[in-house]
């Protein structure tokens, strides 16, 4: 099974189509992709409250999308009780519908090492719910700022979307912290010896695939994992595996 | 004469803890008797302007009986792509929008992006409004660009006074607003250069109405001064022919 750990669905503000949830699904199936898991993009631009109820509803008449609580760390208080609501959300077969919170400190303005941010931490730590925040080379997007919030709260599983990019040597400085932080691909930076050398500094386990879709082309991630020519075993664990694991998709929560 | 005020914001606020809801705004420009409220939706700027000039315009359709008289401020993203921001303005042309705020520096983009050009153009042929904060040389750039025909509201900040107050002592279509002349004699100083297009401007729920307020001449009786600004505003209103 092929899981795509960073998607969204909604409207971007760039000349490129926009794809509604049937759109995107047509594309898994046209690239391989079973699962994705998904924020909306007026969540983690605008209204994450807004964004995370108009999700709710797209996500509900399938399994092969997943979401993302999106919260906003201007408002810790608002943002918990996000978690909070959708933490306990089951679909009729009683399955979660969402399975992590999305965090994006530069779209935001705000960093992760905050208070907010260790509030927010704690309740997705009570719901298990694994975070994938934005990372890339900027002070406001560091991976470094997940730290403080480890130390905090060393269960907190933690997914460092990019893997800050084109500066990946700051995720790699960070892969020994702890056994819950994770690197996901996704980015403008497609050089396959970034994708080789985060699973040398992480291990073939804490490594996730993503794409970025419907901001990025699907192909584009997925030519990165081609070039760098992954041990077939080391791929299964990439491409679905890992994050099967991570977000509990052999149950679904149930 | 009631006050105007040319900037002021709904919406939800993603990159500040900024209560920007409708209700509240609402309260404040009554708490300060402003008569007309030039108001533009956050979602526009940060998300869909698509979207969000459709919620902005019919919220404030027709009369909302005691309180200001409320003016859409339309937006447009040249990031978009030209046929979207084609079916953007005339979206929301077909429901009486003639005023529009465009935001170069939020979302990232070039003052001369080649389809912000497209967009002064058609903004200046259809005699509409636009409402446009960047520095000094880009809000020049645009000027010139447009001919000085295209009425342009601008918070231009009392720093670079020395610039803006010689480059466009003599524009006819460039009207500074007073929401950053935050320096002792900024306003004053923009009243002389500027008697005839200085606005107020006060970034409700971002900017404090009594903090601008409060920026008021000392030497002119408060009424005059409300009074020029708000004859100001009807100069520029009565140029902004589209939408009525």
């Amino acid at each position: 099974m092929v899981v795509d750990v960073h998607g969204h669905v909604g409207h971007w503000s760039f000349p490129t189509s926009d794809l509604g949830r049937d759109d995107l699904i047509a594309q898994m199936d046209r690239w391989g992709i079973d699962i994705t898991v998904v924020s909306s993009s007026m969540a983690v631009r605008y209204d994450f409250i807004e964004g995370n109820r108009w999700l709710d509803n797209e996500l509900s008449p399938t399994d092969r999308l997943l979401g993302y609580v999106t919260v906003n760390l201007h408002y810790p208080k608002e943002s918990v009780g996000q978690i909070k609501y959708y933490g306990n959300k089951r679909t009729g077969d009683g399955r979660a519908s969402f399975v992590g919170v999305k965090i994006h400190p530069m779209i935001q303005n705000k960093r992760f090492d905050s208070r907010a941010g260790l509030q927010i931490a704690e309740a997705a730590l009570e719901y298990d719910l694994p975070i994938l925040i934005h990372t890339y080379g900027s002070e406001r997007e560091t991976p470094k700022q997940v730290l403080p919030v480890l130390q905090e709260f060393p269960e907190l599983k933690v997914i460092l979307a990019h893997a800050g990019g084109f500066d990946w040597h700051l995720a790699m400085d960070i892969a020994g912290s702890g056994p819950n932080v994770y690197a996901e691909i996704c980015s403008s930076c497609t050089s396959s010896d970034k994708l080789v050398q985060l699973i040398d500094a992480f291990g073939a386990r804490r490594v996730l695939f993503g794409t970025d879709t419907t901001l990025f082309h699907p192909g584009y991630a997925l030519g990165m994992v081609h070039d760098a020519k992954l041990d077939q075993k080391v791929l299964q664990l990439l491409m679905g595996r890992n994050a099967i694991e991570l977000f509990d998709l052999d149950t679904h929560g149930k | 004469m009631s006050l105007v005020d040319w900037h002021v914001s709904i919406g939800f606020s993603p990159r500040q803890p900024v209560d920007a809801n409708r209700e509240r705004v609402e309260a404040l420009l009554r708490g300060h008797h402003v008569g007309r409220a030039f108001i533009h939706h956050l979602g526009g700027l940060w998300y869909d302007p698509l979207w969000s000039n459709d919620q902005l315009l019919k919220t404030y359709d027709g009369d909302h009986g005691e309180g200001p008289i409320y003016t859409c401020v339309c937006t447009v993203n040249p990031l978009e792509g030209i046929e979207r921001c084609r079916e953007v303005l005339e979206t929301a042309f077909k429901q009486g929008a003639g005023y529009w705020r465009l935001y170069p520096v939020e979302q990232g983009w070039d003052v001369v992006h080649p389809v912000a050009l497209y967009l002064y153009e058609y903004l200046r042929e259809h005699k509409c409004g636009l409402l446009l904060d960047s520095g000094t040389a880009d809000v020049a750039r645009v000027n010139d660009f447009t001919k000085d025909e295209l009425p342009m509201v601008s918070s231009l900040h009392f720093y670079d006074y020395a610039d803006w107050s010689i480059r466009f002592r003599d524009s006819k279509s460039l009207y500074p607003t007073t929401r950053l002349l935050h320096g002792p004699g900024s306003v004053e100083q923009a009243i002389q250069s500027f008697p005839d297009r200085l606005l107020f401007a006060s970034n409700t729920p971002f900017g404090s109405i009594q903090s601008v307020l409060n920026l008021a001449p000392e030497h002119i009786l408060e009424v005059d001064y409300l009074d020029l600004l708000a004859k100001n505003a009807i100069a520029l209103m009565e140029r902004v022919t589209h939408g009525g």
